[in-house]
């Protein structure tokens, strides 16, 4: 793979490439360098399908920067580029995501600049992990939800309304402003002095 | 041509001679008062007639058959969900025949109608909720006052707004006793847990035959708990709809100046606000009380 040459000509991606590389250690895979790619081209085969992942935080930031690429390779070469065509084949185990990602999301983005994707951060959950000997073993995570732009699901964070006739809008804008008034005159009058 | 001072003495004698025989008496506000005014107005319950009440949201229109004069918009809205209908704070109402009408949420529909929730979070008509607030808040004050006082007192709603920072009741009967820090803190006390109890507003549209003929000052009859006041507008829902509530100080007023004015500030259930922010609303409420006349 030609991976520095091909990316020196492509633009930055506009997201935030994390300098600590993460744990993605996964039952099932069996440890080896090889292990992340393809921990990570699952997430990258699932986001493309699902347009909207819940995944483990820490998976979610590593496996953004991916898609982003992915997306962006589409847009900038298009399906008949050679490069373009095996990172399509290989980060996408599911052939018929090819086809989406050339015809419904590629298209989406091609008169917009990067970010193709966005990254939130849900509370914690208490997840069960195992249980061994009729012991059950609970693990905190963190989560995250990563989503591709322009998906048909409802927004993850509430547009916000505008409010300013509200009840608490006009009580504290009116305190706020005679405390600011309180504070003026408490200022003037030490400097009197 | 000048009246002669005698003769203008015995002229207010005799209008007023006139207006005492005409003045119908206010009528004693209980809760047994309630229930007549509403059998008077909405007819025996037991004899009810269905009548068909759509039901707007977002979404979609939704039909509902309720019984006429005893089913409220809040029961119309418990058909779409509770959630829904435990926002409700007003209604628009729509009747098939007349104009459209603003009401509380708990008054009993007469016809056929169409109703639509209004709530904190509605952007159209919010001066008509936060009026609503308001007024709601200056009559819960009241209605636990009633209840925790052991004297025997009335109460006036001097006319307010949230500009002013504060709202207020009046209560007739203190001799001029005005509430010592101790005992703001007592009835504080007693007042959030009053609010806790998700007391409803029941609300009654009094018409103004009725109104004149039972001696009742105000085109509302309101009943919380057990404690009834009259009102000129609606009110929301229920007690439980009043978040931070804080009753800040009293003052002589009147002219009298027995009479006791008993100030405060709340905000919404539905408007969560930080400690800090709240302190800063409580403190300009009370400066604002307490420089008013």
């Amino acid at each position: 793979m030609s991976a520095h040459r091909v990316a020196a000509s492509l633009p930055r991606i506009g997201v935030t490439i994390g300098h600590v590389p993460q744990k993605l250690k996964t039952g099932g895979i069996e440890p080896s360098r090889r292990a992340r790619l393809e921990v990570l081209r699952r997430i990258v085969t699932r986001t493309v399908r699902e347009e909207r992942v819940e995944l483990k935080w820490n998976r979610a930031v590593e496996a953004r920067p991916y898609v982003e690429r992915l997306i962006q390779l589409g847009v900038e070469r298009g399906p008949l580029d050679e490069y373009t065509a095996e990172m399509m084949e290989w980060w996408l185990l599911e052939k018929d995501l090819i086809t989406k990602m050339h015809e419904v999301i590629v298209p989406r983005f091609q008169n917009n600049a990067s970010p193709f994707t966005s990254l939130f951060r849900l509370p914690p959950q208490r997840l069960q992990q195992f249980i061994q000997n009729k012991r059950e073993v609970w693990k905190r995570y963190d989560i995250g939800v990563l989503e591709i732009h322009g998906n048909p699901f409802p927004p993850v964070q509430e547009e916000s309304s505008e409010q300013s006739d509200s009840i608490l809008d006009i009580l504290l804008a009116d305190a706020l402003r005679n405390h600011q008034m309180d504070l003026q005159e408490r200022l003037n009058s030490e400097k009197s002095k | 041509m000048k009246v002669p001072v005698r003769g203008l003495l015995a002229l207010r004698k005799a209008s007023t001679a006139v207006a005492t025989a005409e003045t119908i008496p206010p009528a004693v506000l209980s809760s047994e008062f309630f229930d007549h005014v509403r059998h008077q107005v909405y007819g025996d319950s037991r004899k009810v007639d269905k009548v068909v009440v759509t039901v707007k949201t977002e979404a979609k229109d939704k039909p509902v058959l309720v019984n006429r004069n005893v089913s409220t918009s809040f029961h119309c809205f418990n058909h779409i969900n509770k959630q829904f209908a435990d926002d409700s704070v007003l209604v628009e109402v729509i009747p098939s025949v007349g104009g459209a009408y603003f009401s509380s949420v708990n008054q009993p529909i007469q016809d056929q109608s169409e109703v639509r929730k209004i709530g904190f979070d509605t952007s159209e008509n919010l001066n008509l909720v936060n009026e609503a607030y308001w007024r709601s808040c200056s009559l819960v004050t009241a209605a636990f006052l009633k209840e925790a006082l052991d004297v025997d007192v009335d109460f006036g709603f001097p006319r307010g707004s949230i500009q002013d920072g504060y709202f207020s009741v009046a209560v007739k009967g203190l001799n001029g006793n005005v509430f010592t820090p101790d005992e703001l803190s007592t009835i504080n006390r007693f007042g959030k847990s009053y609010i806790r109890d998700d007391k409803a507003f029941e609300v009654i549209s009094v018409p103004k035959t009725i109104a004149e003929e039972s001696g009742i000052n105000g085109d509302h009859l309101i009943r919380i708990g057990h404690q009834v006041f009259t009102t000129d507008g609606p009110v929301i829902r229920s007690t439980r709809q009043i978040g931070r509530f804080s009753i800040l100080r009293s003052k002589l007023t009147g002219k009298s100046g027995k009479d006791v004015l008993v100030g405060g500030v709340s905000i919404p259930a539905k408007q969560p606000t930080s400690s800090y922010s709240w302190s800063l609303i409580a403190k300009n409420a009370n400066q604002k009380f307490s420089k008013s006349n």
